[in-house]
């Protein structure tokens, strides 16, 4: 039985068989009968024509680029811009104004630096909040994933259960048509050819 | 230079150069369409599984790392992808009610007879559970081994075998109950 699986294991992988062996397979009832079923599918699938792929956009398959990299960029930029800003006010006051037009200077300057930190603060709370966003987003993402797991082993479990019952009805079916066969054979004996107990 | 080989169009797209993306598309749309439509046999929800199956593969594109052949790796991607797809539209729609596709083809013979044998092709089909239908598809449609199934499927090569020898078994209840 081994060796005739291997056979048709053999022929159904495209590997020549030789006429002995073909032989030996189609002597085997049951091998016999599913060589003329995957014959049935070859032929189908060698008469199959293949379809033409109807207009589609191509282009719908490409990705929209994440927008969150932009926020970060946004981040850097102002942090960039208050750091410009302190240079330039360290840098650009003239050495001979009076202190009084340096006192409001710096003063401004003060102002400036700390509207910007606020700025990078409200910036720095965005980006947290985002976080928090994302990781429960997250969290949602694996628990439904979890949960679609679950019910994908019930489905399977159903599955496997509801084929065992068809295989044991289909067993039984053929079970029974062989006993109805056998009855058949002994009633149709003569009753000389039937042992007398 | 007009001929690109895969692997070059593989690592263009995986730069994100558009052009090698869609000419990859290109070169893979008919053989994905064509698996789409003998497994669900309605040419818009082949439509549908394939766009979603691209889209797929242009996210884990960056993943590829070429350690199985790029038509394995796509395989895999459109078998997981057909069943979750599979699973959803069997919520909404028994396999039996599918609607037969239309035929745009002009010629009335041929056509009928492209139709009868298409129409048979697609009983056939639809009288499988799904994971036969899909080990069916791959042995005979697409010409592969067991151990390219079970590669394929992530399933061992004996489960492979017994899911096409079952297969075999109810095509020949199929095959009885047409011949009548």
């Amino acid at each position: 039985m081994a060796n005739l699986d291997m056979l048709f294991e053999q022929w159904l992988e495209g590997k020549p068989l030789s006429d002995a062996q073909r032989q030996q397979l189609n002597a085997d009832p049951e091998y016999a009968v599913m060589m003329v079923q995957a014959q049935h599918w070859q032929m189908q699938s060698r008469e199959h024509q293949q379809a033409p792929v109807p207009k589609w956009d191509r282009e719908s398959t490409l990705e929209p680029q994440p927008r969150f990299s932009k926020r970060n960029n946004f981040a850097a930029w102002a942090i960039a811009a208050s750091v410009v800003v302190c240079s330039l006010a360290v840098l650009l006051v003239p050495d001979n104004t009076r202190d009084s037009a340096l006192m409001a200077q710096l003063a401004k300057q003060t102002q400036l630096l700390q509207s910007q930190q606020k700025q990078i603060d409200q910036l720095q709370n965005i980006i947290t909040a985002q976080n928090e966003l994302q990781q429960q987003q997250m969290y949602q993402l694996t628990k439904e994933a979890i949960t679609t797991g679950r019910v994908e082993r019930q489905e399977d479990i159903t599955n496997l259960i509801t084929y065992i019952k068809t295989q044991r009805a289909q067993d039984q079916a053929y079970l029974r048509m062989q006993l109805n066969d056998l009855a058949e054979q002994v009633q149709e004996q003569p009753m000389t050819a039937i042992a007398r107990n | 230079m007009f001929f690109q080989s895969l692997e070059t169009l593989i690592a263009k797209a995986q730069q994100g150069n558009k052009r090698a993306w869609l000419k990859l598309v290109k070169q893979h749309e008919s053989q994905v369409y064509n698996h789409c439509l003998r497994m669900l046999s309605n040419p818009d929800d082949a439509m549908d599984l394939m766009q979603e199956v691209f889209i797929s593969v242009y996210k884990s594109l960056p993943k590829f790392r070429g350690e199985s052949s790029f038509n394995t790796w796509l395989f895999q991607i459109v078998h997981r992808r057909g069943v979750e797809f599979y699973r959803r539209r069997k919520l909404y729609q028994p396999l039996g009610e599918a609607p037969e596709p239309a035929c745009e083809n002009s010629d009335i013979e041929g056509n009928q007879l492209a139709h009868l044998e298409h129409q048979q092709l697609t009983q056939m089909m639809l009288s499988l559970p799904w994971e036969q239908r899909l080990v069916v598809e791959l042995k005979f449609f697409q010409h592969c081994t067991f151990e390219e199934i079970a590669l394929q499927l992530d399933i061992s090569t004996n489960t492979a075998k017994s899911r096409l020898y079952s297969a075999l078994g109810k095509l020949k209840v199929h095959l009885e109950a047409v011949d009548g």
